[in-house]
């Protein structure tokens, strides 16, 4: 930000203008009294509630009792000591646990490599000099004015499994239905469907972005060097694309493992969902029904969910980190090393790279918490 | 770009014009981009491109499409299948049903005065918070800024089990109000506002009516605000779409007092003894259809808010 | 374009919500008085048939009826969509005792929890004076210091439903008297119905039953001590359910291995390679006739449970301790389950009354149902009621328990992937977790 504006309006007080020593506080206090209706209402509802589920989370807490005092992870763990540790424990000997994390983390691959492919199609072909730009633009956008919920709920039609649009008619072509309840990996590719329905669109508009920012004298360069339509895009655009990928690969981690009004909607049946054999029960699904359906007397209902929830975030953040590292290690490895000069200027092109990327991540992110926002 | 001549197997233009000199060379080069499509405004679309976006366009809109097809059927079923894929005639009357099950004016008041609430706080407080930020040189800002950074990340899903029990102890269980409390800053908005005001507003500015003995507020007022009002307006609109389609913590904290949000109002319109989907899409249309208004009046603005980031860049 | 749209569109946002702000304050706060009228709060959930008719809810308009009666009592009905967002509100109130409604529809699977918390509920005893019910009906609303604190609604005696149509194709008696002798009537087993299900099954090649999880609902209410024992011991994994667990999954090929409540089962009722059999209590009728539609012609009922009389599910209603006007409250609870009411609703929605007075009036003996081929529904369900023998004990974990066998049948009959012994296994191992 703005480095080369050295004077800012602190270091160069004018006395003789300014004629109360009230207005002089007020521009000395202001700073804070701008941020503070931000940071005291965020404290009360962001940074205190993280805390609490912290402290919820080693608790023997239950909706209908409150709280019973420290967990007890009881016959789970054959124990009947109380600990903090608890709840945490009695989550990791859930095979459910790991069942929805395993279902989350397909549902969010499933859902995210074909939708960063498709993406990039579409952005491409929009790339182009097309009639009607807006229109095509708006056009890939519609879906996402569509509530997953509501997505969610169309889909739960054309995903029946007897009655089902598609099954109806692999029916009438002579195929075997296909399972999309009952089946795991085919649960997975029908909420990442519905998934891609409502986020293609965007990230195509946010790829899109960052392919206009690659400047047309270097793809006509690549032309005039005698470079393919493919080595064009593979050679001189994507690798221009990456900040942005990252961006999205990161914020749809954020999302995809938070899913839950996909498949909850997609269940399509009494009680809460995620399948008989918890085929598509996410991590979020799975915290819900934990701390949300079934409320026994006795049981840390809220701290196990509350322990759910810290695990999730855990490995939300685990796996982003991951993420940019390898993207970094993937996107450096293929670069020459060449004499100094060369590599300040990758370095200073990289660093607007990363500010354009901030730039547009924000919107990435901001459909990451469109999609948790809850 | 480096190093694509040699492994291409065709001579590249600058070779070519070495060997044979600049009329070859730009002979070759008009050619080659003739037969890759591309022109000083960039790569000529053929019918290909144009083929998947209409094919891609008709994927977007079959879902819509198929929803208000069934909530067209003349009789009421629990299933439809393909037959639906053709619309009856029934999608008034349908809509009309729903719109009493749901109690769709109180619904919709209700949702969009959540999602006003929202997004005009957010906007207000982000826009502060985010000229200070910006523009402002203050002690802790640093670390402050840091802070907004990084609680960006943090999913609010980590947050339901003692905000439901937060509202709880408040009384709030049930009210709309537990759904607009939680949403009401957003660390988003401010890190978006603080980019944006940063680029956008020169110091000039502010300067310029700190000399003219403006107070804080009034230069915020008549200064940052009209420089900040393209981000701002965004920043509304995402964050108003973000409340509308909202539903896992709507659905946790609103009970049984269903009516009072869409999405929560429609996911819950399953009957008590069967299910009407002729129904159940009519009151999905009902959820949709003020924001598929409101793309048609805005879709442009969307659509160049998303790509406002890199463009700007 | 860009500014002036946004302009607009930022002034139809603060008109609007300007305009909304009034709009907002209806949240549920407890009964009080409004207008000079105590006004009474009540919850409930699907369709208890209290409220005015409409085309997806039948009512008997009791509320109007009411508050004739008492024009200083206005009654507020929430109905919510289904018994588990019903369950959470009902929670969350309690616990913490803000925004409770003053009267709670309670469905059989919360009592447990209830009972549990005997204290946050007022003693309707002395208000209920003049009512009467089933005794086991009773029991399940009594502490175990006497106190009453819920008054029954409805129950679920458990007949079986058949299409006769199916049944002609397949060469099986249609009259519902001989249907009831083929399953062996007074003494019908589990072993005969599942003997005619198999020579139907390989017959026609048609499932006999919906779901494992349906024919499970009704063998379990036959079980005293089913998943714990009354000292409060756990033998959900023990001999007794497992050979049960046996029987029932060894009947695999006779099932339609639907996920029951699913909309592929809601379409499976008027399908032409449908299931032949379900098992239904009284107030399922209302589903059969909405899923099949209510002109469909084949459904019936027959006057026979195998393996005996089976109640399943059945409603209280509960008057919180924190409800501003508990004795209104009550004398409306009192006034909804004596049996006039209970009758009313019964006519309108097929709710099976509890009380035994209810049950001998005419309006309910001699009901018969047009949709079920004019069946004897309220000679068949009184029978059925009649025939309950086993109450069971429900304590705390029961329906924890029971939703993990729920699962465990779902493995091996809807999604088939786990052979009946390995989900078994998986089952005991939840059983394990759930402490």
């Amino acid at each position: 930000m703005s480095h080369d504006h050295e004077t800012t309006p602190d270091t160069a007080p004018r006395p003789n203008r300014w004629h109360t020593v009230l207005g002089r506080l007020e521009w000395k206090a202001s700073p804070y009294l701008y941020v503070a209706p931000f940071f005291l209402l965020f404290i009360i509802v962001g940074l205190f509630p993280l805390l609490y589920t912290m402290y919820v989370a080693t608790r023997q807490y239950n909706t209908l009792t409150g709280d019973g005092g420290l967990a007890v992870c009881g016959s789970t763990c054959d124990t009947t000591q109380s600990s903090w540790m608890g709840n945490f424990l009695w989550v990791f000997h859930q095979q459910a646990f790991y069942v929805a994390l395993r279902n989350s983390v397909s549902i969010f691959l499933l859902s995210s490599i074909p939708q960063i492919i498709l993406a990039l199609l579409l952005a491409w072909i929009l790339n182009a000099n097309l009639k009607a730009k807006t229109f095509w633009r708006m056009g890939v956008l519609l879906p996402y004015v569509v509530a997953p919920s509501a997505a969610g709920i169309i889909f739960s039609q054309i995903f029946s499994d007897k009655m089902g649009a598609i099954n109806v008619l692999l029916q009438q072509i002579g195929l075997n239905p296909i399972m999309w309840h009952g089946s795991a990996i085919w649960s997975h590719i029908a909420i990442a469907t519905i998934v891609n329905f409502r986020w293609t669109g965007y990230n195509t508009l946010i790829l899109l972005a960052a392919m206009q920012a690659v400047p047309q004298d270097v793809i006509e360069a690549a032309v005039v060097d005698g470079a393919g339509k493919w080595r064009t895009f593979s050679s001189v655009t994507l690798p221009m694309l990456r900040p942005t990928l990252i961006f999205v690969i990161i914020t749809s981690t954020i999302g995809g493992l938070q899913i839950f009004d996909e498949p909850q909607l997609f269940h399509n049946s009494a009680s809460a969902g995620g399948g008989v054999n918890n085929q598509y029960l996410t991590v979020s699904l799975y915290l819900y029904k934990l701390g949300f359906v079934s409320v026994t007397p006795g049981q840390p209902n809220m701290g196990r969910a509350a322990a759910v929830a810290w695990v999730l975030f855990l490995i939300i953040v685990l796996i982003a980190v991951l993420n940019y590292i390898i993207t970094q290690r993937l996107a450096s490895g293929g670069r020459r090393r060449n004499d100094k000069q060369t590599l300040r200027r990758i370095a200073q092109r990289d660093a607007e790279e990363r500010a354009r990327a901030q730039r547009s991540g924000y919107n990435a992110r901001m459909s990451a918490t469109h999609e948790q926002e809850a | 770009m480096t190093g694509m001549h040699d492994t291409h197997h065709e001579p590249s233009v600058p070779a070519l014009e070495q060997i044979y000199g600049t009329k070859v060379a730009s002979a070759a080069a008009k050619r080659r981009a003739m037969r890759l499509d591309v022109t000083s405004q960039g790569r000529r679309p053929g019918k290909p491109s144009y083929t998947v976006l209409i094919l891609a366009i008709i994927v977007f809109v079959f879902p819509l499409y198929y929803a208000v097809s069934i909530a067209s059927q003349n009789s009421p079923s629990n299933q439809y299948g393909v037959r639906a894929l053709i619309p009856g005639t029934a999608l008034l009357s349908n809509i009309g049903r729903a719109f009493n099950a749901i109690d769709f004016v109180q619904a919709l008041t209700g949702t969009f005065f959540v999602s006003t609430l929202v997004s005009i706080s957010t906007v207000l407080f982000s826009t502060l918070a985010g000229y200070s930020f910006a523009k402002l040189r203050f002690r802790g800002r640093n670390f402050l800024l840091t802070f907004v950074i990084a609680t960006m990340t943090i999913p609010q899903q980590l947050s339901v089990v003692p905000l439901y029990i937060m509202a709880n102890k408040a009384g709030l269980y049930g009210s709309l109000w537990a759904v607009i409390i939680p949403g009401l800053v957003s660390a988003f908005g401010v890190f978006w506002m603080t980019q944006y005001i940063g680029d956008a507003l020169p110091y000039e500015l502010i300067e310029a009516a700190r000399v003219d003995g403006c107070s804080m507020i009034r230069t915020f007022w008549s200064v940052a605000l009209p420089a900040a009002r393209p981000a701002a307006s965004m920043l509304f609109l995402f964050t108003f779409i973000g409340q509308w389609t909202n539903y896992f913590w709507p659905m946790l904290i609103l009970g049984s007092n269903k009516n009072s949000m869409l999405t929560v109002a429609a996911a819950a319109l399953k009957g008590a003894y069967f299910t009407d989907y002729t129904m159940v899409m009519a009151g999905v249309i009902l959820t949709t259809f003020p924001l598929i208004l409101l793309f048609f009046f805005a879709g442009r603005q969307l659509v160049s808010g998303i790509m406002a980031g890199a463009v700007k860049g | 374009m860009n500014t002036r749209s946004m302009r607009i569109i930022a002034s139809v946002a603060a008109i609007a919500t300007l305009a909304s702000l009034g709009a907002c304050g209806s949240s549920n706060n407890s009964g009080g008085s409004a207008g000079g009228k105590t006004v009474i709060k009540i919850q409930t959930f699907n369709n208890f048939g209290y409220g005015k008719p409409s085309d997806t809810r039948p009512g008997a308009d009791l509320w109007a009826q009411y508050e004739k009666l008492h024009p200083n009592v206005k009654v507020e009905e929430t109905v919510a969509s289904g018994s588990d967002d019903a369950r959470s509100a009902f929670n969350t109130a309690i616990s913490s005792g803000s925004n409770a409604y003053d009267i709670y529809a309670a469905d059989i699977a919360w009592m447990p929890s209830i009972l549990a918390m005997p204290d946050k509920f007022m003693d309707l005893k002395d208000s209920l004076k003049s009512n009467d019910w089933l005794s086991w009906k009773t029991k399940g609303a009594t502490t175990a210091d006497g106190k009453v604190i819920g008054a029954g609604n409805d129950i679920g005696p458990t007949a079986m439903c058949y299409r006769s149509d199916l049944f002609a194709k397949a060469g099986l008696p249609t009259d519902r008297a001989e249907v009831a002798k083929m399953l062996g009537g007074d003494s019908a087993s589990w072993d005969t119905y599942f003997k005619v299900g198999k020579q139907y099954a390989e017959k026609t090649g048609l499932p006999w039953y919906d779901a494992m999880g349906g024919i499970w609902g009704t063998m379990k209410t036959q079980i005293e001590e089913a998943y714990v024992k009354k000292d409060g011991s756990i033998i959900a994994t023990d001999q007794q359910i497992k050979s049960k667990y046996d029987e029932l999954t060894a009947t695999s090929a006779m099932s339609a291995h639907l996920n029951q409540w699913s909309d592929d089962w809601n379409a499976d009722f008027k399908s032409d390679k449908g299931f032949a059999t379900i098992m239904c209590p009284a107030w399922l009728i209302n589903n059969i006739k909405g899923n099949s539609g209510a002109s469909f012609k084949g459904w019936d009922v027959a006057d026979v449970t195998p393996g005996g009389g089976s109640n399943q599910g059945g409603s209280w209603l509960v008057v919180p301790k924190t409800s501003k006007v508990s004795g209104e409250a009550a004398k409306l609870v009192a006034w909804l389950t004596a049996p006039k009411q209970q009758i009313a609703t019964f006519k309108a929605a097929s709710n099976y009354p509890s009380s035994p007075t209810a049950m001998k009036d005419p309006a309910v003996a001699d009901k018969t149902e047009p949709f079920l081929n004019n069946a004897p529904t309220g000679k068949i369900f009184a029978d059925r009621a009649e025939a309950v023998k086993a109450v069971p004990f429900t304590g705390a974990q029961y329906y924890d328990i029971d939703s993990k066998l729920g699962d465990a049948l779902g493995r091996v009959d809807v999604t088939k992937e786990q052979s009946p012994e390995q989900s078994w296994k998986q089952f005991v191992a939840d059983v394990k977790a759930l402490s």
